[in-house]
């Protein structure tokens, strides 16, 4: 399948002829696509469009799913994120990920952002302690709990957990990061505070975010791309893919026609 | 029964009757006096002419407050049944170890001599002797279990699971006097002719805690094989806490660059620490109340250990070993059903401690799912 | 303590004591108490219930201690038990009255490498209370070889093995160094379940030789059927007359003989025989098993206890049944005397008599 892709800017991610497989069932069918640096992408579709698959096969989430297959090529920086020589652990450093439920570790509110560091072996508490606040400020949580940073993670708020996740992600300095329906189980007020988050991010770090909420990806996202059934139906420019989409199935997504 | 929302009606006005009945001493036995004589007119009346759906409905209030309320006393009955046995219990044990209590009080904790014949009744030596059998146990069985349920859980090759699970459960049902048996013919000799001459050689000849002289018997058996006892049930309970942690946080520690031992070890393992200290606690109350493999394998031996290869005796042992004869002697059996009370008072005690470490673990979330407790 | 013993006493004896009293049927005997006697009562309950239709025996193994508290109660028709009733429980049970049914007798077993099977190794019994209060701790010790000159001991610890349960072994065990020691008899004394000032304590009979065969240096003790059974070999014990005796049949039966002989033995045999007879062929460690019946059981019951009694102590006390299950016999003809009192106690009017049938 053809797809135009007028992007600006550096492609920090590129697929060619990418497809993924779960046993015998096709997810993706030769999706090309690319994921320009330090811009908001987000991936709509119906359920089932093979979005997430897609998103979850960029830092090779998708491995831990038995019977799962890739075939064509995707690339980091233009290098093979399926390559034999790459260790997805070191990937995942570069490439995180936030998902749909908040899912704060069983730690402190300080231990759940310094857990990448930890494991990276960053040993001065002096740093890591910089680092964590740094996260939460950037994540827009610190002054919500400051003064309670040795208190449970699970003491927060669905909208604080998920941006404390958010936190934990850019503790480890990742060059992108997934979204995976980060909003779909927050109250509109938490939604919004998450999305004005992405804006900040933006400046920083390349951004690719999985919704069903097309409002949600008109008002964040500089680029938007139209999934179905596997495959890459249009992607393009946010603004023109809401008001003059190339494809017909891809506004009669847009205007609510189906899905 | 059906929900009451699907009610309509008379039924749909009387909401507000449909909590519980108010808990009170014997309430449950007194008439409701919201039940007004018409309405129990009414529950009698004549059966319906016709079948309509109408008149298959339940017909009033009354009727369905009097299911409900039968349904709350079974229940309750139940529930009042429990505590009236802990009563029995308790209250007998008390009664009965009175003369001991009375006649030695506090001191009976903490004298080390236990003889019939001159009547001194003291507990400690076979409270020494339960807090080793139960601690080398523990020791013992813990890392194990945890082990053996992390590989459970994240490691083994699936045909591998369900064969070791099932296997797992079997080893928690076997009767403890087959552990016994299987302590004396093959724990002890691998004690008395390897282990502890290997122990006195090598740790002994610095901490006479390790040294001895290689009976086989003793504190060291019996608490290995209470251990083995106790692995089972640690590692059950460890893996079915290991299983729960959502697939979410999981894969959240690998999005941050986790290898999986990371994720295993810094991850799952403090998500499931709540369900180790149940399974603890459990295990720490079927170790403390062995009975027969412990009395097969200790050497029942009342004198206070100072070594890892010492005899010792357990409060159990000795109550299964005597019990029957202690009988005769109103103050030696009191002295005897004293020791039962202790041990009552200190699974109580760790069972409470537990529960209490547990839900501060737990922080906001609740610790109904976890074990024991 | 009322309550406990006789729940804990109905919970054991299960439906053998509900039975026992009240809706017994004419010839419902009950029987529980000692678990060394149950083998033998086992035997005999077949044996007597084949001869004697119509007669009904339960037999439990609950300890002495239920036996005889059990049989005072009056849940149970007969308790057995391995010791006599001392002054103590006399007082606490007055209406016990004590049969006296078999005889039971204590050997000391050992397991020193370096001794040849086959040794017969001699004891006294200040000594071996010597040895089981930790006193004595090496086989080479100057006591065992001066009692043994011709033994060449090896310096190995001594590892006491004792039961750990109460039992009428260690009873009459005990009952030995009490009387043969000062130092026990002050510190220890005589008792089914004694402190153990060292060694490690095993449950059964059978724990106690498995304990002594797996353990070098061990020394241990138990009844003549498991030295017949397992073979082993038992140390000759000095007797009040200072030889050095063995256990069998005929030095166990001597004992009895001269116990039953004694005028100053009491009629109610509620005294020990150990170390008080003289002879060159008593084996100084032996005692009477018992039968223990309330006074207060009704004479309808106690007429069958009493045909009972009499064919145990007559049929009931061939090889087959008696020696088979580590017993030695008692010899009836020196019984009789003191067995008429006793049914006269217990069945005004009545005596010995020996059914000629059954």
């Amino acid at each position: 399948m053809e797809q135009s892709a007028p992007m600006s800017g550096n492609l920090k991610i590129e697929t060619k002829g990418f497809s993924a497989f779960y046993g015998k069932t096709q997810a993706l069918r030769n999706v090309n696509f690319s994921v320009p640096e330090k811009k908001i992408t987000a991936m709509i579709g119906p359920s089932g469009c093979g979005k997430s698959t897609f998103l979850r096969s960029l830092n090779r989430m998708n491995d831990f799913i038995p019977g799962f297959r890739m075939e064509g090529s995707a690339l980091l920086d233009g290098e093979e994120i399926y390559g034999a020589a790459v260790n997805p652990v070191l990937l995942r450093q570069r490439v995180g990920m936030v998902f749909q439920k908040p899912n704060p570790f069983q730690m402190s509110i300080f231990e759940n952002v310094a857990y990448g560091l930890r494991i990276q072996g960053v040993k001065s508490s002096s740093l890591v302690s910089d680092i964590v606040e740094k996260s939460l400020r950037a994540a827009a949580l610190w002054d919500e709990v400051k003064d309670r940073l040795k208190g449970s993670a699970f003491a927060l708020s669905g909208g604080q957990q998920q941006r404390l996740c958010i936190a934990r992600a850019l503790a480890v300095e990742p060059e992108v990061i997934l979204l995976d329906e980060p909003a779909s189980a927050l109250d509109p007020i938490s939604t919004a505070r998450i999305e004005e988050l992405m804006q900040d991010l933006k400046d920083r770090y390349t951004i690719a975010i999985v919704t069903h909420n097309m409002q949600q990806a008109a008002r964040v996202s500089d680029y938007t791309a139209f999934f179905l059934d596997g495959t890459l139906v249009e992607v393009g420019e946010t603004t023109k893919i809401f008001t003059n989409p190339d494809d017909s199935r891809t506004e009669d997504y847009i205007t609510g026609r189906f899905g | 029964m059906a929900a009451p929302e699907h009610e309509q009606g008379d039924s749909l006005l009387s909401q507000g009757d449909h909590r519980p009945p108010v808990v009170a001493p014997l309430s449950f036995l007194a008439p409701d006096p919201d039940e007004t004589l018409e309405e129990q007119a009414l529950a009698r009346s004549a059966p319906p002419t016709e079948t309509t759906l109408k008149n298959l409905r339940r017909a009033s209030h009354s009727q369905i407050l009097r299911s409900e309320r039968l349904f709350h006393l079974t229940l309750r009955l139940g529930g009042l049944f429990i505590l009236l046995l802990f009563a029995i219990v308790l209250g007998v044990s008390v009664v009965e170890a009175w003369p001991s209590i009375e006649k030695f009080g506090w001191s009976f904790l903490w004298t080390s001599t236990w003889n019939p014949h001159r009547h001194i009744f003291g507990a400690w030596t076979y409270l020494v002797g339960t807090f080793w059998v139960t601690g080398i146990a523990l020791i013992f069985a813990i890392p194990i279990a945890i082990l053996s349920a992390l590989f459970l859980s994240d490691y083994a090759p699936k045909w591998l699971v369900g064969g070791v699970s099932t296997l797992m459960e079997m080893l928690a049902g076997i009767p403890s006097i087959v552990f016994g048996a299987f302590g004396i013919i093959f724990v002890v000799p691998l004690m008395r002719d390897h282990v502890e001459p290997f122990l006195a050689n090598t740790l002994g000849r610095h901490f006479d805690f390790f040294s001895g002289d290689a009976m086989g018997y003793g504190i060291l058996s019996a608490g290995l094989v209470v251990g083995i006892m106790v692995i089972p049930l640690v590692a059950t309970v460890t893996r079915d806490s290991l299983v729960m942690v959502p697939r979410e946080t999981v894969e959240a520690a690998y999005a941050l660059g986790s290898t999986k031992a990371e994720m295993v070890y810094f991850v799952k393992l403090p998500a499931v620490v709540p369900g180790i200290i149940g399974s603890v606690i459990l295990g720490f109350g079927r170790a403390l109340g062995e009975t027969m493999a412990v009395l097969l394998l200790i050497g029942n031996q009342a004198s206070v250990p100072t070594s890892i290869q010492d005899v010792g005796y357990t409060i159990s042992s000795l109550l299964a070993n005597t019990f029957t004869y202690a009988v005769i002697d109103p103050l030696f059996s009191a002295a005897e059903i004293e020791l039962g009370l202790i041990l009552l008072v200190i699974s109580l005690v760790v069972n409470t401690l537990g529960r209490e470490l547990l839900l501060k673990l737990m922080g906001g979330r609740l610790a109904g799912s976890v074990g024991g407790g | 303590m009322k309550f406990v013993t006789r729940t804990a006493g109905a919970v054991l004896a299960g439906l053998v004591a509900m039975v026992g009293v009240g809706q017994a049927r004419a010839a419902d005997i009950t029987i529980s108490g000692s678990t060394m006697l149950f083998p033998l009562e086992q035997v005999w309950s077949q044996a007597y219930m084949k001869s004697h239709p119509g007669t009904h025996i339960s037999v439990a193994s609950t300890g002495s201690g239920f036996g005889i508290s059990n049989a005072a109660n009056g849940n149970i028709t007969i308790g057995a038990s391995d010791a006599y009733l001392t002054r103590d429980l006399k007082k606490r049970y007055p209406s016990l009255v004590s049969i006296p049914v078999a005889f039971e007798d204590t050997q000391v077993i050992y397991n020193v490498p370096g001794i040849a099977k086959g040794t017969t190794l001699r004891m006294d019994g200040p000594t071996l209370a010597r040895i089981f209060m930790g006193k004595i701790r090496f086989w080479d010790d100057k006591a065992l070889r001066s009692l043994n000159p011709d033994v060449t001991f090896p310096h190995r610890r001594i590892k006491v093995i004792h039961r750990a349960d109460a039992s009428g072994t260690t009873f009459v065990f005990t009952d030995y160094l009490a009387q043969t020691s000062k130092e026990w008899n002050e510190e220890i004394g005589r008792d089914l379940s004694p402190a153990w000032p060292v060694g490690s304590g095993y449950n059964g009979s059978d724990a106690v030789v498995a304990a002594v065969l797996a353990t070098p240096g061990a020394i241990g003790y138990v009844g003549l059927g498991w030295i017949n059974e397992y073979h082993l070999d038992s140390m000759a014990l000095k007797n009040r007359d200072g030889y050095f005796v063995k256990g069998t049949v005929k030095t166990i039966q001597a004992a009895g003989k001269a116990a039953l002989h004694d005028p100053s033995f009491p009629d109610d045999f509620n005294r020990s025989i150990v170390w008080k007879l003289h002879g060159k062929d008593v084996y100084p460690d032996a005692n009477f098993e018992f039968w223990m019946v309330s006074t207060s059981l009704p004479g309808s019951t106690m007429n069958d206890v009493k045909k009972l009694v009499m064919w145990a102590l007559t049929k009931g006390q061939v090889e087959k049944y008696t020696v088979k299950t580590g017993f030695s016999p008692l010899p009836f003809a020196p019984l009789k005397p003191r067995l008429n009192k006793i049914l006269n106690h217990i069945l005004p009017g009545n005596t010995v008599d020996i059914e000629s049938g059954g």
